[in-house]
């Protein structure tokens, strides 16, 4: 029974019904209307506030959790070189919302376990890290620790141990000094529940309901060689990620530049998927049952 | 910063020793007495440490045998970034080689197939107009007998119309739907676009992976939408994977195809061009 009051209840809050930071009905409300009993409504109201729909305040009652509009962040080489500080800037400004990121803090120290393991260094390694917290409109966005293997530091990339952002980003100065060029990247993407820096850092609720995502990113060039690993933390309630691959159309969640729309002129803008493609291939304009619309 | 309360402190540290394998996966944990002595702290402290682990999924209370350091499932990583004129389609061969290459055993259920109006999210990332008919195939997928997964492709009904009739038959496209769709009526899938999200699971989830029912294991929601040689899209692919048994990869430009084993032999180039 009190599931199905708590799911008649998220439903409501999904489509919008309950609005976003509205205070839910009292108790005796939704006692009356659900025909329930005290514990059933409050274990109802329960299992919401556990999964980060409602939130109980002393001694005003019960709200409706607002919503954090979500950054989406592109895997893939639309938005740059990779989780570099400069195209990510650009590309947080380009969707109308401010970027800020901290100095980074810059760190040397021994390589163990996965670091080394994805730089391919010994265990032990020296290694420089390079921290910064990102932040969107304010809010805390996203946690982010770069590694690089000392030998770079050692063969004329200075700036790597300078606790100042890298202009053009370390990708882009990597090049520059040593010649050294990013070819591919992989990643990798898992979930867990936040340690207590980052509950602390991204505000989350104390109960570990709100998960985040773990990036671990590696970069390589043209030998194949790791020159870089990127751990990037990230809220699942404020964050989620797009990937393409081959040819997709123009998209609605990739913000676009004013400067780079001349690039992008010549390819379909779809973002309201209304335009309806103008030029259907010949093979679907004859289907009668696709002249209205695309399909 | 204020020091942490010591039931964190006495959680932190037993969830380093979970994580180091000082206690291994399925382990008892010592008992109330013994930890109370350990951390030389009250019953209410270790209790709250035992709670907060509990609530991570670190640990399990069985009722009249003690608390277990929780079994670690061997996480499958599924990579996103595949040939897209062959790769991910929902029911084929891939998947089941995918798996099998990694020396597990994928079972696929038989589809679930339904006509349905098109949700505004599935028509809007079709370019339908909302409430026009798609076809949907579900299939709940398998890795060593778990359940791994929970695929639900959306197929504009135009297709059917076009002559792909399999769409419509609740049997396994033996071939996968990318490769039938190319040959039965020439629509190449040239790219694809993955949104990828974590929610907390809904009833259906919570019951098909035997999740804890406090929605304390989030899942990853991954939206496909793969497109033909126009740029049109084909179908919507919403994949649902337990985020305690699933991993994601993703590799872009040129990537070396297998990591070498850490330490070994890449000391070398390491140490030379550092000196």
């Amino acid at each position: 029974m009190y599931r199905r009051i708590a799911e008649d209840l998220r439903q409501k809050i999904e489509s919008g019904e309950l609005a976003r930071g509205g205070q839910l009905p009292t108790e005796l409300e939704l006692r009356e209307r659900y025909d329930a009993s005290r514990n059933t409504v409050r274990d109802a109201v329960k299992w919401l506030t556990t999964r980060g729909l409602v939130e109980t305040r002393p001694g005003q009652g019960t709200f409706v959790v607002q919503k954090i509009d979500p950054f989406i962040t592109t895997l893939d080489s639309a938005t740059g070189l990779g989780g570099d500080g400069d195209a990510y800037v650009t590309v947080v400004s380009a969707s109308g919302r401010t970027a800020k990121d901290s100095i980074p803090r810059v760190e040397i120290q021994p390589a163990v376990g996965m670091i080394a393991d994805e730089l391919q260094l010994a265990e032990g390694s020296q290694v420089v890290s390079r921290h910064q917290q990102r932040l969107i409109d304010g809010t805390p966005y996203s946690l982010q620790t770069t590694f690089y293997p000392m030998r770079l530091v050692e063969r004329g990339a200075a700036r790597l141990i300078q606790a100042a952002d890298i202009e053009g980003g370390a990708v882009r100065y990597l090049e520059e000094a040593l010649d050294i060029k990013q070819v591919g990247w992989r990643d990798r993407i898992t979930v867990r529940t936040p340690d207590a820096t980052e509950a602390a850092f991204f505000r989350l609720p104390d109960d570990g309901r709100i998960a985040v995502f773990a990036t671990l990113r590696t970069g390589y060039d043209e030998s194949g060689k790791p020159i870089r690993l990127t751990v990037t933390t990230y809220p699942a309630d404020r964050n989620q990620f797009v990937m393409n691959v081959g040819d997709v159309p123009n998209t609605d969640v990739v913000p676009r530049l004013e400067s780079s729309a001349s690039e992008s002129q010549s390819l379909p803008s779809d973002t309201s998927g209304k335009d309806s493609r103008t030029s259907l291939p010949l093979a679907f304009a004859d289907d009668p049952s696709v002249k209205a619309k695309p399909w | 910063m204020m020091p942490d309360p010591l039931y964190r402190q006495i959680a932190e540290d037993l969830r380093q020793r979970i994580e180091s394998g000082q206690l291994g996966h399925g382990d008892q944990l010592p008992t109330e007495l013994e930890l109370r002595e350990r951390y030389d702290a009250s019953r209410n402290t270790v209790r709250d440490a035992v709670k907060w682990l509990t609530t991570r999924g670190l640990i399990q209370t069985r009722p009249g045998q003690g608390t277990f350091v929780a079994e670690k499932i061997d996480p499958f990583v599924t990579s996103l970034t595949v040939d897209p004129a062959t790769g991910r389609d929902d029911e084929g061969p891939v998947y089941l080689a995918e798996v099998t290459a990694r020396l597990r055993k994928p079972t696929l259920s038989d589809p679930r197939v339904e006509i349905q109006q098109a949700s505004a999210v599935i028509a809007s990332e079709l370019r339908l107009a909302e409430g026009s008919t798609v076809v949907s195939r579900s299939q709940r997928r398998y890795i060593d007998e778990t359940p791994w997964s929970l695929q639900t492709s959306f197929y504009p009904m135009a297709l059917v119309e076009r002559g792909a009739l399999k769409l419509i038959q609740a049997v396994n496209i033996g071939e996968g739907t990318v490769a039938y769709l190319a040959a039965e009526l020439g629509l190449r899938q040239a790219g694809y676009r993955d949104k990828i999200m974590v929610r907390a699971p809904d009833a259906v989830d919570t019951a098909f992976f035997m999740m804890p029912d406090d929605g304390r294991v989030a899942v990853f929601e991954v939206l496909r939408t793969a497109f033909d040689d126009h740029v049109r899209p084909i179908r919507v692919t919403v994949s649902v994977y337990p985020a305690d048994r699933n991993q994601f990869e993703v590799s872009v430009g040129s990537v070396p195809r297998d990591v070498p084993v850490p330490g070994g032999g890449s000391g070398n180039d390491g140490e030379a061009l550092a000196r």
